[in-house]
């Protein structure tokens, strides 16, 4: 079942007055488009894990959602805080990302098209967009992304290290 | 993945949504103790207990005043995960407030600052940044009920929030007037408290 922003926010704030059935929606709509956005932003083996461990922040700080606003821009900002959180983490990914495009609802593009990793990827150097995608996105090694990219092992850890702490800064601003 | 919804679902209780609105109470309320504490203990500055207070002194005030709201305003925003938005008028403050050390400096360049006491300067420091330590604990305490996707950012925002309380605090008891004293000794406790929040506000508000 496909719900609207309305949908959610009404859910949540019925949520938040302890109603279950209410919340169990919310988190079966709020798990489908976790999916979907991280589907596009890290390796597949990684989906579900992240998903649960959105869906797990979500239900800690739901007290942070104010139902007078839109729910998806507060889901997306929890969930690019995750995100940016888990590529710092991440050491190396041991599957490349497929190339393929998933259907967004319309009712969700706006949101997603603002969020896509190619338009906060554009706020980086290239190098700084290479290394991250080969080595935290496509689950490359620091020695591989270096061979890929032509540059010491160093550049690419400083790379990256620069690169996500822009991509993190950029988490609210974008 | 359906058990753990189930698992959530159950686990509901009914909350109470985060009122940016208390944040801001508990936070201007703390600044009101700091400042009412600071004044009965070292006293009201002459020129203001004699109900004429130097224009210098009125407009250095009035500038650790606002940044302390317009930061404050801003951190506590940033309690709630949001994408885009207004940050508010924080930094726009602060580039005000840094004029006073700039013309400071350039006063000291040309000569016409006069001689600075030192240890006059670095007391008002010291107390400056002591002063806004309460302010800074109760917005980190919290901050910390809330989720912010910005911790570098809420981070600085609290220390500048303490750090132009506790100037503010100083400002209205310290006997200095000069726009060399205000300007570098005042200004510098913010521009510190700033950092220290950046560097150890930041980590106590990821989650």
């Amino acid at each position: 079942m496909i719900l609207t922003d309305d949908d959610l926010r009404r859910l949540m704030a019925r949520a938040q007055d302890g109603d279950r059935p209410s919340y169990r929606a919310a988190l079966a709509a709020a798990r489908d488009w976790l999916v979907r956005y991280y589907t596009r932003r890290i390796a597949p083996d990684m989906v579900d894990d992240l998903v649960q461990d959105t869906l797990l922040a979500l239900h800690a700080k739901r007290a942070t959602y104010d139902a007078t606003r839109p729910f998806y821009p507060w889901l997306a900002a929890i969930a690019r805080y995750r995100w940016i959180d888990t590529l710092r983490k991440l050491e190396r990914a041991p599957q490349t990302i497929e190339d393929e495009d998933i259907a967004v609802r319309s009712d969700e593009e706006p949101v997603l098209a603002r969020l896509s990793l190619e338009r906060l990827m554009t706020h980086l150097s290239p190098t700084q967009a290479s290394c991250i995608t080969l080595a935290k996105v496509e689950g490359r090694s620091i020695a591989e992304t270096a061979e890929i990219t032509g540059q010491s092992i160093a550049a690419v850890k400083v790379n990256i290290h620069r690169g996500l702490k822009k991509l993190a800064a950029l988490v609210e601003s974008e | 993945m359906n058990d753990l919804l189930d698992r959530l679902a159950d686990d509901v209780r009914p909350v109470r949504p985060l009122s940016l609105g208390h944040g801001r109470i508990l936070a201007g309320t703390a600044a009101l103790a700091t400042i009412a504490t600071v004044l009965v203990v070292f006293g009201v500055r002459p020129d203001l207990a004699d109900g004429n207070p130097a224009s210098l002194t009125l407009l250095v005030a009035g500038l650790f005043a606002l940044l302390a709201v317009a930061a404050g305003w801003s951190a506590t925003r940033l309690a709630r995960p949001a994408v885009g938005g207004p940050q508010g008028g924080a930094h726009w403050v602060l580039a005000a407030t840094l004029l006073l050390p700039a013309v400071s400096i350039v006063e000291f360049v040309s000569g016409s600052a006069g001689t600075m006491d030192v240890a006059f300067g670095l007391r008002c420091f010291a107390w400056g940044l002591a002063s806004g330590l309460f302010t800074g604990v109760v917005l980190t305490h919290w901050l910390r009920r809330g989720a912010t996707v910005l911790p570098e950012k809420a981070g600085t925002l609290v220390g500048l929030t303490a750090g132009a309380v506790g100037a503010l605090a100083i400002t209205l008891e310290c006997s200095g007037s000069g726009l060399a004293h205000l300007g570098l000794w005042h200004v510098a406790s913010v521009i510190v408290a700033a950092l220290l929040g950046r560097v150890l506000v930041t980590p106590i508000l990821r989650w």
